[in-house]
């Protein structure tokens, strides 16, 4: 008996420990940060999902961001009116649930009264519109999948800053017409994932835009899919598309995909329009079905990268080695946003909204953006499309194919 | 409430007089002071996070009002989804008002539970598991087909909310503080009236319940009525509030997670999924610093409770006062010898 | 002709995974009446460590399999003593611990290798292709490592002492006991080789698509739909109950486009148990 009553002993000493917590979460402050009469710091928010299944990207956006956090203090901060300010992260994780957005955004918002966020995360966006936007918070995306309610006319604060999958898709239709001129029918693949009815159609002018037509549906898969064959044998039952284009999903999908495709024999170019890193890819569906596929991702050893982005990648690989996933579009949207405040001159959110609304070009980690996209996301001027990079395998190596400027989205 | 309390106890009359009111006093000074945490807190974060833990505490107790019938729903996140969801189709696409469509979906949920309820309700409990089990991921699989109609995997969006745009948050703590007050004052009075009787007499042992001539299957599909009612109505209140509905918050995990709240509280006792839900949404929230390694606090607390407390928080008290008199006991006897 | 190939050897493969990873399941249920919520985790873990065995002590992967099976069967004699005997028949308190365990472990994995894609290497590679239809090495193996098992556990269960024991406690707990039958061993044995079925399953369909810290998730879903759909205490049902899943999980996407052919599944899972509540071949209704 004695070492049950010893058990329960401990069983409530850590029951109120943990019931105290609560009490401890309440009145934590956050640490004052030293400020001198040379520099103030700028808390910017970041929504992401550190835990759950969306991690696996947002991890190293994190990362990457805090990289271009550190740069941009280096170079002395952000500097508005005179007044040097230092940028610090502020994270909160959304444990990859719409619900945890809600919260996260509540948090950073009237809590810790912060201004600018990045993220969240393509349709997760949607859930942080409602907290930020009355409270005129200036949120810059990270990917955006153009459902309703990310960055449309319903988010006069929301701006895409990362990617977007109509981005990579006009990179991946432009390198499609280089790479491979004799293509003039595709088959697209994509996700079932509430997203086809808006982005399938853009994806269909882009590519046409490229004198390229669609042979049938789209084909869509749902996003639980684990085995992917009978996807595989109706885009081989296709004959008549001269090549696969593929419009969002996740590397374990591109990965199996491409190799059940290979395996059947059909060796015809899959583009992937989403950033995959083809060394990933590889892993799954081995080197040699990587023959004629590429994606929209960053490579490493890439000598053309623009000079911010290569700080960046080279402190990622630095730190995390050579095989890191490379996300990009968090440090992005953060250069984007230090630009923006600097242009304005104002730390106020809406200042700087209407700074960028009526801005043309701006400076990117990969160079030099126009701000577009008017009439594909129905808002003004609230897309930058940074130039963006194409990677396929050459000799067993990730290696990258060049880069694409998109040019203005409409 | 005397009438089904068999007393014990050994006061003196004069005690018994007082003990009478002393539980509800306690509950009503409880709701007091959470009634007036708004004017201290200033932190509408929290606020946030309690509005959200009334709404889970309405689908927790709905939920084990289920579970009193000797059924258990393994669906219940998926009622709640259905609720959340027709509210939202019908706010946005039929431009309905939210105060219309709340009732309504809560209405249009019961229905849908009985429907699903009436097959198993002469079976064994363990196929109405297992039916609602199924018919859960059913209504998941519904929601990323339904293309535009509801979103897809992307999540529906842009629901009309309750209040105007620019209302304060407190709105809805008053709100979401009222219905779940509302929802667990109806809830009790339906599990300790005449038919909450009967609902546990069929727990036990159903054919001695249906030897006394209830009607068993009648009862357990009002049960599920009753408990898909108000859990449509947490849904239908959820999607108003948070504007955006994301189908994965309504799958087999969410039930299951909905479990732990009632679980983790004590099932046995009423009061045990209301303690449950406030842990289970708080702790996850204050632990936030913890970053990735968040989600081992609520393993850890569920873990504690399984081993140690076999009844669930809710007996902890009572846990806590049977050990210390063991122990004034064995100190008596050392004492006397 | 390539196509019915090609959905003929998806069916078998989709089938021979989903039956491994729901026998374990099945035993459990069968001789305990435990739903082990965490068998998910331990298919998602078994294919983790078979990855760990390959990469950092660079073994074989037919020695890994091995290896993992054995580890991870070991992990499932202590989760039946510590996790599961002392809730025997407590339906509640199973379900809380199967939480506890998936958590822990889903976490842990997401915390060490979360951010990677990871997949094992093929056990055969190559392809193999003739003038009518081409097919993996890999995924050859894979049934043929799956159909071997099933026919190794078929004969175990019916053949051998210890299996038609496994079948007495699973009709009759007591009156097994009552025979002489060392319950508690013949269970342990049961959890043994029902979670190094899963961690098998686990490393085969993490080389032949790719390993992931939720995978678990979705198969718990299947293996629930298959072993009730099998019917209580039927092992038999389990084979059939699972060749209509890999049926309907290959075949209807074939028909139906997008999201829309997994609700269908579902659907039809409803329907069948509606007809018949106990399963193909149930013992009680």
């Amino acid at each position: 008996m004695k070492g049950k009553r010893l058990l329960l002993l401990c069983s409530i000493g850590l029951v109120a420990i943990l019931a105290t917590l609560p009490i401890v979460g309440c009145t934590a402050q956050a640490p004052t940060p030293p400020s001198t009469p040379e520099a103030k710091t700028l808390p910017i928010g970041m929504i992401l999902g550190m835990t759950g299944f969306f991690s696996v990207r947002e991890i190293p956006d994190m990362n990457q961001t805090q990289f271009a956090a550190d740069i941009i203090n280096e170079q002395g901060g952000i500097t508005v009116n005179g007044q040097k300010y230092m940028v610090e992260l502020v994270v909160e994780d959304t444990r990859s649930t719409m619900d945890g957005v809600t919260a996260a955004a509540n948090k950073l918002v009237y809590d810790k009264g912060i201004k600018f966020i990045i993220g969240p995360t393509a349709f997760f966006a949607a859930a942080a519109g409602p907290v930020c936007d009355p409270n005129e918070i200036l949120r810059v995306i990270t990917w955006c999948v153009n459902t309703p309610g990310e960055v449309d006319g319903s988010t006069p604060y929301a701006f895409l800053g990362g990617n977007g999958s109509v981005l990579t898709s006009g990179a991946a239709t432009k390198y499609l017409k280089q790479a491979y001129p004799d293509v003039k029918k595709v088959a697209i693949v994509t996700p079932d994932d509430g997203a086809v009815p808006y982005v399938i159609p853009i994806a269909k002018n882009l590519l046409a835009a490229q004198g390229i037509s669609v042979v049938g549906e789209a084909i869509a898969y749902p996003n639980e899919m684990q085995d992917f064959s009978p996807i595989v044998a109706k885009l081989n039952a296709i004959e008549e598309a001269d090549a696969i284009f593929m419009q969002n999903g996740l590397v374990p999908h591109m990965g199996a995909i491409v190799k059940g495709l290979r395996e059947s024999g059909n060796y015809k170019p899959y583009a992937g329009s989403l950033p995959a890193r083809i060394g990933q890819v590889m892993t799954i569906a081995g080197e040699e079905a990587m023959k004629d596929v590429f994606s929209i991702a960053y490579t490493p050893t890439d000598p053309n990268i623009p000079p911010v982005a290569k700080e960046i990648i080279d402190r990622t690989v630095a730190q995390f080695g050579a095989d890191y996933q490379l996300e990009m579009s968090g440090p992005n949207c953060l250069w984007i946003l230090k630009e923006m405040i600097e242009e304005a001159q104002s730390l106020d959110p809406t200042v700087v909204k209407n700074t960028w609304e009526s801005t043309d070009q701006v400076e990117t980690i990969f160079g030099t953006a126009k701000i577009c996209g008017d009439e594909t996301f129905g808002i003004k001027h609230h897309v930058v499309a940074s130039p963006q990079t194409v990677q396929i395998l050459k000799d067993g190596v990730e290696t990258s194919a060049g880069w694409i400027d998109i040019g203005v989205i409409p | 409430m005397s009438n089904n309390q068999i007393s014990t106890s050994t006061l003196p009359k004069s005690k018994i007089g007082r003990r009478k009111w002393a539980k509800p006093a306690v509950y009503a000074g409880l709701v007091f002071i959470i009634a007036l945490l708004p004017v201290f807190l200033s932190s509408v974060y929290i606020l946030h996070i309690l509005i959200l833990t009334f709404i889970y505490i309405i689908a927790a107790v709905s939920m084990r009002t289920i579970t009193t019938s000797g059924q258990f729903p393994l669906a219940h996140a998926a009622f709640m989804g259905i609720g959340a969801y027709l509210a939202g189709m019908a706010s946005k696409w039929l431009g309905w008002s939210p105060w219309l469509t709340i009732p309504m979906a809560a209405l249009a949920t019961a229905v849908v539970g009985v429907l699903v309820g009436y097959p198993f309700a002469r079976l064994r409990a363990l196929y109405y598991a297992m039916g609602s089990l199924f018919f859960g991921i059913g209504v998941v699989q519904i929601i990323y087909a339904g293309g535009v109609w509801t979103g897809g995997y992307s999540g529906f969006t842009a629901i009309p909310p309750l209040f105007p745009f620019g209302t304060p948050k407190v709105s809805y703590y008053y709100f979401f503080l009222g219905l779940a007050l509302v929802s667990i004052i109806a809830l009790y009075r339906f599990e300790f009236s005449r038919i909450g009787t009967n609902l546990k007499a069929i727990a036990q042992s159903h054919l001695v319940a249906s030897s006394v001539g209830i009607n068993e299957g009648w009862y357990r599909v009002l049960a599920v009525g009753v408990g898909c009612f108000f859990v449509g109505l947490a849904g239908a209140g959820y999607a108003h509030y948070n504007s955006v509905l994301s189908p994965a918050s309504f799958g087999f995990m969410a039930t299951l997670w909905l479990a732990m709240y009632v679980l983790i509280g004590g099932i046995g006792s009423f009061a045990g999924p209301i303690i449950g839900t406030a842990i289970l949404v708080l702790m996850p929230e204050f632990s936030r610093d913890l970053k990735i390694y968040s989600p081992f606090i609520s393993a850890l607390m569920l873990g504690i409770v399984v081993y140690l407390m076999p009844q669930g928080l809710v007996s902890l008290p009572r846990l806590v006062r049977s050990w210390y008199l063991e122990r004034r006991k064995e100190k008596k006897i050392a004492q006397v010898s | 002709m390539e196509l019915i190939v090609a959905t003929s050897t998806n069916v078998l493969i989709l089938s021979a995974m989903y039956i491994l990873v729901a026998l374990g399941f099945a035993f459990l249920f069968n001789m305990l009446g435990i739903l082990n919520l965490a068998h998910g985790a331990i298919y998602m873990i078994g294919g983790y460590i078979g990855l760990a065995f390959i990469t950092a002590l660079g073994l074989n992967q037919w020695v890994a399999l091995i290896l993992t099976a054995i580890i991870v069967g070991a992990f499932g004699i202590f989760l039946e003593k510590f996790c599961f005997r002392p809730f025997v028949g407590d339906f509640n308190r199973i379900i809380m611990i199967c939480v506890v365990i998936t958590v822990v472990l889903q976490t842990g994995v997401n915390i060490i290798a979360g951010t990677q894609v990871l997949s094992l290497p093929p056990f055969i590679a190559g392809v193999l292709r003739t003038e009518h239809f081409s097919i993996s090495y890999e995924r050859i193996a894979t049934f043929a490592i799956g159909a071997a098992l099933l026919g190794i556990i078929i004969w175990f269960v019916n053949r051998t002492r210890w299996g038609q024991q496994m079948q007495a406690i699973s009709q009759d707990i007591e009156g097994a006991s009552l025979q002489g039958i060392n319950v508690h061993r013949i269970t342990a044995l049961a959890c043994f080789m029902g979670c190094a079925l899963a961690a098998i399953a686990g490393c085969l369909v993490g080389a032949y698509l790719c390993l992931g810290p939720f995978m678990g998730d979705f198969m718990l879903l299947k293996v629930l739909m298959l072993v009730f759909l099998a019917g209580i205490g039927s092992i038999s049902g389990i084979f059939i109950a699972g060749l209509v899943l890999g049926c309907l999980d290959s075949i209807l996407p074939l028909l139906i486009s997008g999201a829309a052919s997994d609700a269908i599944a579902v659907a039809i899972v409803v329907i069948l148990l509606l007809f018949r509540p106990q399963g193909f071949f149930g013992h009680e209704a």
